[in-house]
């Protein structure tokens, strides 16, 4: 059953269109992620989910209610906010208890609830503490109990790894799943990271512009994207414009490139992923598209080596290849290598 | 060896800075104060300057007669009230400057600062063409027919009260709006979603965190509102004292300088000491939200 849907919702900011006719349904217990650079409006519907925003058309249910026009503190979601948003001048203990307080818990249960929050996320000890006192990844984890511990039906989080270093950012990601599949809460996590969406979620909705691009489990989305807007923001760094003569793909400037391509289809565009991409191999025929490249540029990335190749036609693309590899095969900048990637590896796409 | 050469080279410049208004200061402002407070101690013979003496007298003079104290009492009570109209009143529209994102915002700065560039005088005479007898306001009332007669508002404490008010707004809003400002709107919103209404958030996130404002607003309004001078003289006049004029009048009219160094003193001294206590009650009050004054990000 749907937990949250969006029924043609519409927002508009003066003149500009931020979420054209937005529809989609999440289900109870699902983790969603709304990926998308700035300003594709992926904050600006999770602000009308949250309900600090109305939108201009169209409804928002949760557990089948339309709540399009209650305000948020009606509302039974909690948002985890980007900067945490901790009371400065409360407590660890009174920040987590004070969603209890609106809701006129019990002294006694309000105490045991947070204290049981606190430890969900390893901080039992730190109730005495102010924020300042406290680490950016216990603040962290303190927003998050602050915001599990009223039960909310439904948890919004706000690019809420974004301020953390990249190591802490890896451990609190499996830490936020791990709690939102323990708790069975359905979740919306808003981030611009694709691999941070690609970790966690059950479904990715991939925003552009204010309009969804793309739904799909994280594999889906990361095999197959659809458009070169996605591929992109899925890591997909090779683009190729064409036209398609049966299963193979003719590029404007007259490369041939094979693909598993069943029917006729007026893709005008494709992508390859630089890790697809094989340098030398010992089995060329195998892979069926072979060129021969010039190497431009070579860039050690610690496990593996970035080489920027060119065609003899101008064209320039990026290959992937493991340092291991590397090493057994040296050549350098200004060489003719072989590069190859299998018919399967081309991503057709719409632009 | 370098190192120390150019600490000398920095305090050179920064002495070089600070070096004219500290000099400024000191002869300007510290002598004078020096020689009031020993002119308190003179003693006042009338037809001469004064006679130099230590004696405590003058201070026994004024702390032991009703009338004087009754002004002292009067100037804080006026300078109480009108700190405490401009706060409830300048807080509201402190809170919404510090919150609006209208392409508007610096024309209000601009029109909440304007009154500041009319002077007391001439502001003062335009409280006088309201509140007289033939005032506004009267002919107003005398039209509809709520009096019969007109109704004394020039010369009472309501008065002063309002018109020393109307000076000291645009300190209080720009003290408290720099505050204010600085409060992170998503801590509302963080309130508001975990179930909170208006009114709580006002009262248990913006009011608590605005204490630093609220303190420094209305500490600055007290002190300017207890030494008013223009403004009582006009408004309030011989019927509402207050000691600013009242001891200038010592000293211009009775010539008793002794006795106007004395009620000086005693304004400065009751001015600071005032001050003191409520700030030590806030602090009391708030050892916490001072505590939390910096927030750490990480």
């Amino acid at each position: 059953m749907a937990e949250v849907v969006l029924n043609h919702v519409i927002k508009r900011f003066g003149n500009s269109l931020a979420i054209n006719d937005l529809n989609l349904s999440i289900d109870k217990g699902e983790l969603v992620s709304f990926l998308g650079p700035s300003g594709c409006g992926k904050t600006t519907t999770l602000r009308m989910i949250a309900g600090f925003l109305e939108p201009d058309e169209g409804d928002i249910l949760i557990h089948e209610e339309n709540v399009t026009r209650i305000p948020a503190n009606k509302r039974d979601t909690a948002l985890v906010f980007q900067n945490y948003a901790l009371f400065p001048h409360m407590t660890i203990f009174e920040n987590v208890a004070f969603g209890l307080k609106m809701r006129k818990v019990s002294k006694e249960e309000t105490r045991s609830r947070v204290l049981e929050a606190l430890s969900m996320v390893q901080l039992e000890k730190f109730g005495d503490r102010y924020p300042r006192q406290i680490s950016g990844g216990q603040q962290q984890r303190v927003a998050l109990a602050r915001a599990l511990v009223v039960n909310p039906r439904l948890l919004l989080l706000d690019e809420p790894l974004s301020n953390l270093d990249a190591k802490l950012r890896q451990e609190m990601r499996s830490e936020i799943r791990q709690l939102q599949q323990r708790l069975g809460i359905t979740s919306i996590f808003v981030t611009h990271d694709q691999e941070e969406a690609l970790v966690l979620s059950d479904r990715i909705v991939v925003l552009e512009q204010g309009e969804i691009r793309q739904i799909g489990r994280p594999q889906e989305v990361y095999d197959s994207p659809q458009s070169h807007f996605v591929a992109d923001f899925v890591g997909v760094r090779n683009f190729f414009n064409g036209h398609f003569e049966s299963h193979a793909f003719i590029t404007n400037n007259g490369i041939k490139i094979f693909t598993d391509m069943k029917q006729k289809s007026d893709f005008k565009k494709i992508g390859i992923r630089s890790n697809m991409i094989v340098v030398n191999p010992n089995n060329k025929e195998m892979y069926i598209n072979t060129f021969k490249v010039k190497v431009e540029l070579i860039t050690y990335k610690g496990t593996i080596i970035e080489l920027l190749v060119l065609f003899p036609t101008g064209d320039s693309i990026v290959v992937e290849m493991p340092s291991e590899q590397f090493k057994q095969n040296t050549f350098s900048k200004g060489d003719q290598i072989d590069i190859c990637w299998r018919p399967d590896s081309v991503l057709p796409l719409s632009s | 060896m370098k190192i120390k050469k150019q600490q000398n080279t920095q305090a050179y410049q920064v002495g070089s800075l600070i070096g004219p208004t500290t000099l400024l200061v000191t002869v300007m402002f510290l002598i004078p104060l020096l020689n009031f407070l020993r002119n308190s101690f003179n003693v006042f013979v009338p037809g001469q300057f004064m006679q130099t003496a230590w004696t405590l007298e003058n201070y026994h003079k004024f702390l032991t007669d009703p009338y004087y104290l009754s002004i002292l009492g009067r100037s804080f009570y006026i300078a109480f009230s009108a700190t405490l109209l401009a706060l409830v009143m300048g807080f509201p529209i402190a809170y919404f400057l510090a919150r609006t994102k209208s392409k508007w915002k610096s024309i209000i700065i601009m029109l909440i600062v304007f009154p500041l560039l009319v002077g007391n005088i001439i502001r003062d005479v335009g409280w006088i063409s309201l509140f007289s007898g033939t005032g506004l306001i009267n002919r107003f009332l005398l039209d509809i027919g709520v009096v019969q007669e007109p109704i004394q508002l020039l010369q009472t404490p309501m008065a002063v009260i309002i018109a020393i008010t109307n000076v000291v707004l645009p300190y209080m809003i720009l003290t408290l709006h720099s505050v204010l400002e600085r409060i992170d709107p998503a801590l509302e919103e963080a309130a508001y979603d975990l179930g909170a209404s208006r009114w709580t958030v006002m009262k248990s996130i913006i009011i608590p965190l605005g204490i630093p404002g609220i303190m420094a607003g209305t500490l600055f309004v007290f002190v300017l509102s207890i030494n008013a001078y223009t403004t009582p003289l006009v408004i309030g006049g011989s019927k509402v004292q207050m000691m600013a004029p009242a001891l200038y009048s010592q000293i211009s009219e009775v010539s008793n300088w002794p006795l106007g160094a004395a009620m000086a003193v005693i304004l400065i001294v009751f001015t600071l000491l005032s001050s003191t206590i409520y700030l030590r009650i806030i602090e009391r009050m708030s050892m916490n939200v001072r505590a939390a004054g910096t927030e750490v990000k990480g």
